[in-house]
């Protein structure tokens, strides 16, 4: 008897779990952030779109938890490594919560469409400003509520459409369908 | 199992975060993304090199929409016009910040040199900084003082925005005047006290509070360095450097001192081109830290 499970080309989209296409996304969802999202000049909108952010939620929603919150772990600390600021590790708190967060609620029930994705980008790109601000009120410097909400959160909002629906796009045709995946499953 | 994993990364992460705020400048964690920052920059230079044209397009595309409705009004002379924009081609933005850059260059303050450095990068938080793509090789050193052109009476000078606060190899880091972190000693233009401390907000608006009732301040009034220190301990900003105007006095606030809200002269998160100057007379470099 054969303990392995059925032969799968690791290298082809919706594959076995997936996870070279994760650290793929990840790679360069973290690359353009860094690099091309603060060049980009959006009129009204002062704030940086966030990729990555969308990339979270929707590498969380199709591989669950576990990797949702890792990914989320990895991709903030290198952000945060990689771009000017004084902070590390605060992004990262905030991207393993909102991995896990999405993950679970993904396993939860039916599998979650386009639309969805869509609103869990918004919810968690309006998070992270909010997150931050916490952050700047325990250091001393955190924003008024009317410009956080303003300045902060609803940029983000509008804009998180804008990278929820190609993020989501491209894990959807890269991973294929919603899997959860467990470490103790994990092959490659 | 799942629950231990999320709680691992969570308590790795919040250990990275308070670990990273405990420890000075000098730390593990700060020299690690230093030096990881420094790998990144030459990236980022072929990026913005990359993204320049597409942005130049869309600016040289924003233009030409504005030029057509012009041409309503002015058909004939718009077509000459027309011509020259495309003439211009992409570059045209560009050049029109480098034309601005240059027009200040010669009116810095007096021992240093200016550098024109583009932006390569901004923090995903919320401080109001910026890494621009010239360093130490290029003899960029901490306390080098940043500037933007602003126009006024018709003519630019230059407007301070920030100071270097670290530098590397290929880029360095500025921190604006409209971060929290810092404060500059500021009066009015032609006045012999001191104000006091010019500091920003947490939503970037510039305040000198504690200021005496006294004070005969009006908005409108021009807000300059005062540039005092002490013969050991030199501020690092040269006297008379405009950074904005006042644009609102006192408050309902009670007692004998007010606050005084600054509007700078430019909004520096705005900017892709600043003007570096980098100390190179003796006087300079002691107010920049270097000895002299």
């Amino acid at each position: 008897m054969s303990i392995r499970g059925p032969q799968v080309d690791w290298l082809r989209p919706g594959q076995g779990n997936g996870l070279r296409f994760v650290a793929a996304i990840g790679v360069a969802a973290v690359f353009l952030q860094v690099t091309l999202m603060p060049r980009l000049d959006l009129g009204p909108f002062a704030a940086i779109p966030n990729l990555v952010v969308a990339t979270v939620v929707a590498v969380a929603a199709l591989r669950g938890v576990v990797v949702g919150a890792t990914f989320g772990f990895t991709a903030g600390l290198l952000v945060e490594l990689l771009s000017p600021g004084d902070t590390l590790g605060v992004l990262a708190i905030a991207y393993v919560a909102i991995g896990a967060w999405c993950g679970r609620f993904a396993s939860g029930s039916e599998p979650i469409g386009r639309l969805t994705a869509v609103v869990l980008v918004m919810a968690a790109s309006a998070l992270v400003p909010i997150w931050l601000a916490v952050v700047g009120l325990l250091r001393g410097d955190g924003p008024p509520f009317g410009y956080l909400v303003g300045h902060l959160v609803i940029p983000q909002l509008v804009l998180a459409p804008l990278m929820a629906l190609p993020a989501w796009w491209v894990a959807r045709r890269l991973l294929g369908a919603p899997r959860e995946v467990e470490p103790w499953l994990v092959a490659t | 199992m799942r629950r231990g994993v999320v709680l691992a990364l969570l308590l790795i992460s919040v250990l990275i975060f308070t670990t990273f705020f405990r420890e000075g400048e000098g730390g593990f964690l700060h020299q690690f993304k230093g030096t990881v920052g420094a790998v990144i920059t030459p990236v980022q230079k072929v990026t913005v090199a990359a993204v320049q044209p597409l942005k130049d397009g869309w600016n040289w595309f924003a233009e030409l929409r504005g030029a057509r409705d012009e041409a309503n009004r002015l058909r004939a002379e718009n077509a000459a016009l027309r011509s020259e924009v495309i003439d211009q081609g992409l570059t045209a933005a560009k050049v029109k910040s480098f034309r601005e850059a240059l027009a200040i260059a010669d009116d810095g303050p007096g021992g240093y040199t200016p550098v024109h450095a583009e932006v390569l990068g901004r923090p995903p938080d919320l401080s109001q900084r910026v890494k621009l793509d010239k360093g130490r090789s290029d003899n960029i050193v901490v306390n080098s003082l940043v500037f933007a052109p602003h126009k006024g009476e018709g003519k630019f000078f230059g407007a301070l925005v920030g100071i270097v606060t670290s530098t590397t190899s290929g880029s360095s880091m500025v921190t604006l005047v409209t971060d929290p972190s810092i404060s500059i000693g500021a009066k009015t233009v032609g006045a012999i006290k001191p104000l006091g401390l010019l500091k920003a907000t947490s939503t970037g608006q510039l305040i000198l509070d504690q200021v005496p009732r006294t004070e005969r301040i009006a908005e409108g009034d021009v807000v300059v360095t005062a540039g005092y220190g002490t013969l050991r301990f030199p501020s690092p900003y040269p006297k008379d450097l405009p950074i904005g105007t006042v644009s609102s006095v006192g408050g309902q606030e009670p007692g004998e001192t007010q606050t005084v809200q600054v509007e700078p002269f430019r909004d520096p998160m705005e900017l892709t081109l600043f003007t570096v100057y980098v100390p190179t007379s003796p006087a300079a470099k002691r107010r920049a830290g270097l000895g002299g």
